[in-house]
């Protein structure tokens, strides 16, 4: 891994110099501001604008020439989500391009990611593009254009591009910002698979929940491997306390999973109450994600 | 060390190449970095800008300069190019502005102090106190929007105090005017302070143009809008100092003779090396053009340039803090005001003159830079960490100050 600031020195803090910094508290100490008030001035602009201002965009219209079979059904606010993570996994696809970049240029480290793990993953995010692209054509929404979540999401995720593509940040703090898209992305598959489900179109919450738990196996990865770089510039090696933390994210997952699965099956077949066979099934199918996670950890390896 | 414009004769033009790669070098960084190294890339742009700007308008009043200025002019851009691009990715706007109004101060005191033109210099210290005043404006949008502190970038270099107050330097355009020096007896560093303030406080107007409506927050908006107005009257200001009488080759030289000098006061700076060498290739490129302007001075207006460029120069602007002369020229000079070109206490205007009606107008639906500013003082930290030493505010004394506030803004 590259030292970012061993042969520098950082001059942001007062420390940097202490005589001009003396100077500077000791000048400012008699100040008196020119006008009376605290911060919640700027807060009633804000709010005064926000009560008389236009919305960020609206939601595109449905394609006029899809066929009236694809009429949409759901709410619009299910477009303007599908919108959202459509445009959310083209650009992840992006991140992980530039993140290929800084794996070429620096190399990893003890039980950091190998370049297969970071091309899996890529993989993955094209494909859920792809299949959220089908999704909005399949409901006659127009998959071309950006919805005002996807906006306001793109918007959010600027500092991330700015700093996977940045040629001086390291394959450990580019995987900082990929963290932050991977947690965020595992919420809103969430909300997603959920807004589906609510509007009951269990075809796609069902897809949803595949891509959800690929996400989820991002997340795992991208975590153990960001774990693993910081005990190591810590330590110099891997800490009991990472592992035990992530064994622990596993299991509280794995949890998760199989209750939604349970869930999910208890909606579909309108029944009361959880049949033993249908959490035995969502527990199995944890299982077996839980081996498949294993496998992957031993390809980061 | 002394700057000898005629007898250094550069890097001939046909020397003077990039490649795409040369033009985007690393960044100096914004952490580890001196903060007068940021300081003088910003002026150095500016300078740039100000040499491309001054050459496109002189081609469009100049036909048979066109191709001399063309060849020159690309070097420019690439040289703008260059040197602006050494700005890293991870400032963004609100601390590029920061490094602005940084340059305006040192910068503007460092020229005040070595003007010889007793006039000029209240011109430019009066300049100064205002962009003082706006380093305090932002530094304040900086903490309560982004919840940092401008210091981290200043590296308590500069005050952040209140200055001559941004909502009472709006004034009516006849009160920005100044009056020119003269072509025939002003002092060479005369002339090449004026240009390098007038060049910074341009390019300081088409930044915060360009970058005001990147803000989201509304307050912020209002803040760029205001304050690149003023921006617009400090240009107003600045070229009017300038001689216009000055014909079109004679500005050129000047223009090319600034950047050199400026340069050359970077040069005399730099602790970067790799950011020095780009100064001092600069300077050798700079002394190049001024040699060009010089064989086009002499052919078409028959006289020696030597009349406009006869001194050496061995005072470069001072990139040190200048602290204790922004403090006393606070001290002294806060309460004066612009009354046609001159510089007057307030008490000596005439109730309703131009500029307060205008400023009353302009004023009238509330002040960004007061609003901004409200009851801020620079801390350590941000005004946050003064808090957290305070103790928190209550949530329900919170709550009722904001539900004030919401009632007056409807």
């Amino acid at each position: 891994m590259r030292s970012t600031t061993s042969q520098h020195l950082n001059r942001t803090g007062l420390s940097n110099a202490p005589k001009l910094a003396r100077e500077l508290v000791q000048g400012t100490r008699s100040t008196r501001p020119s006008s009376e008030g605290n911060a919640e001035s700027m807060a009633s602009v804000r709010i005064a604008y926000s009560r008389n201002g236009e919305p960020v965009g609206s939601i595109p219209p449905p394609d006029p020439e899809a066929a009236p079979s694809k009429a949409l059904a759901g709410a619009p606010i299910f477009l303007d989500k599908l919108g959202e993570r459509l445009a959310f996994e083209r650009s992840g696809v992006r991140l992980y391009d530039a993140l290929l970049s800084k794996f070429d240029a620096f190399g990893t480290w003890k039980n950091g990611p190998a370049r297969a793990d970071l091309e899996e993953i890529r993989k993955d995010e094209f494909a859920h593009f792809m299949m959220l692209r089908q999704a909005m054509v399949d409901l006659g929404g127009d998959p071309t254009a950006v919805t005002p979540s996807a906006d306001v999401h793109g918007v959010a995720s600027q500092g991330l591009v700015a700093v996977l593509a940045d040629p001086r940040t390291t394959l450990g703090q580019s995987l900082e910002a990929i963290l932050v898209a991977e947690l965020v992305d595992n919420d809103c598959w969430e909300n997603l698979s959920d807004l589906a489900t609510a509007l009951g179109k269990e075809e796609l919450a069902e897809k949803f929940q595949d891509a959800l738990t690929e996400e989820r196996e991002h997340l795992r990865r991208v975590r153990s491997w960001l774990g693993a770089a910081l005990n190591q510039t810590a330590t110099g090696e891997l800490g009991d306390v990472f592992l035990a933390r992530a064994k622990e994210r596993e299991r509280r997952t794995a949890g998760r999973a199989a209750e939604r699965q349970v869930k999910t099956k208890r909606k579909r077949s309108g029944s009361a109450k959880p049949k033993r066979a249908s959490a035995r099934n969502g527990a199995k199918k944890a299982s077996k994600r839980g081996a498949k996670t294993g496998r992957r950890r031993a390809q980061a390896r | 060390m002394t700057l000898d414009l005629l007898r250094n004769k550069g890097t001939p033009l046909d020397r003077q190449v990039f490649t795409w790669r040369d033009l985007v070098q690393p960044p100096y960084s914004k952490l580890d970095d001196d903060a007068f190294t940021r300081v003088r890339v910003i002026l150095m742009n500016g300078i740039e800008s100000e040499a491309v700007r001054f050459s496109h308008s002189c081609a469009r009043m100049n036909a048979s300069l066109q191709q001399t200025l063309a060849e020159v002019r690309r070097i420019e851009q690439h040289q703008q190019t260059l040197v602006n691009w050494l700005n890293p990715a991870d400032q963004s706007p609100i601390e590029t502005t920061i490094g602005f109004e940084q340059v305006a101060i040192e910068v503007t005191a460092s020229v005040a102090r070595s003007e010889p033109d007793p006039y000029l210099a209240q011109i430019f210290r009066f300049g100064l106190l205002e962009d003082f005043d706006h380093l305090y404006r932002y530094s304040a949008l900086y903490d309560r929007l982004d919840g940092r502190d401008a210091n981290t970038l200043l590296q308590s270099y500069t005050d952040i105090l209140p200055g001559r107050p941004t909502v009472v330097e709006h004034r009516a355009p006849a009160d920005d005017l100044r009056r020119p020096y003269s072509r025939g007896t002003a002092a060479l560093l005369t002339k090449l302070h004026s240009l390098t303030i007038m060049a910074g406080e341009n390019q300081t107007h088409d930044y915060y143009m360009t970058i005001g409506p990147m803000f989201s927050d509304p307050v912020a908006r209002q803040l760029y809008a205001e304050i690149a107005s003023i921006e617009e009257q400090h240009v107003t200001q600045y070229e009017s100092i300038i001689d216009a009488e000055e014909t079109w080759l004679e500005k050129w030289l000047l223009h090319e003779a600034a950047e050199a000098y400026n340069y050359w006061s970077c040069v005399e700076y730099e602790q970067n090396p790799r950011v020095k060498a780009i100064w001092e290739r600069f300077l050798d490129y700079e002394l190049g053009h001024l040699q060009v302007a010089r064989r086009v001075f002499e052919e078409v207006e028959r006289r020696d340039a030597e009349e406009i460029l006869s001194s050496k120069l061995t005072e470069p602007i001072r990139y040190e803090s200048q602290r204790d002369f922004v403090r006393e020229v606070l001290n002294k000079e806060v309460d004066l005001r612009a009354r046609g070109a001159d510089i007057v206490h307030k008490d000596e205007l005439p109730p309703g003159n131009p500029s307060e009606q205008y400023a009353k107008q302009m004023n009238r639906d509330g002040s960004p830079s007061q609003t901004v500013a409200a009851g801020w003082v620079w801390t350590p930290g941000t005004e946050l960490a003064a808090e957290a030493e305070r103790g928190p505010v209550s949530g329900k004394a919170k709550a009722k100050a904001h539900n004030g506030h919401a009632r007056s803004a409807r």
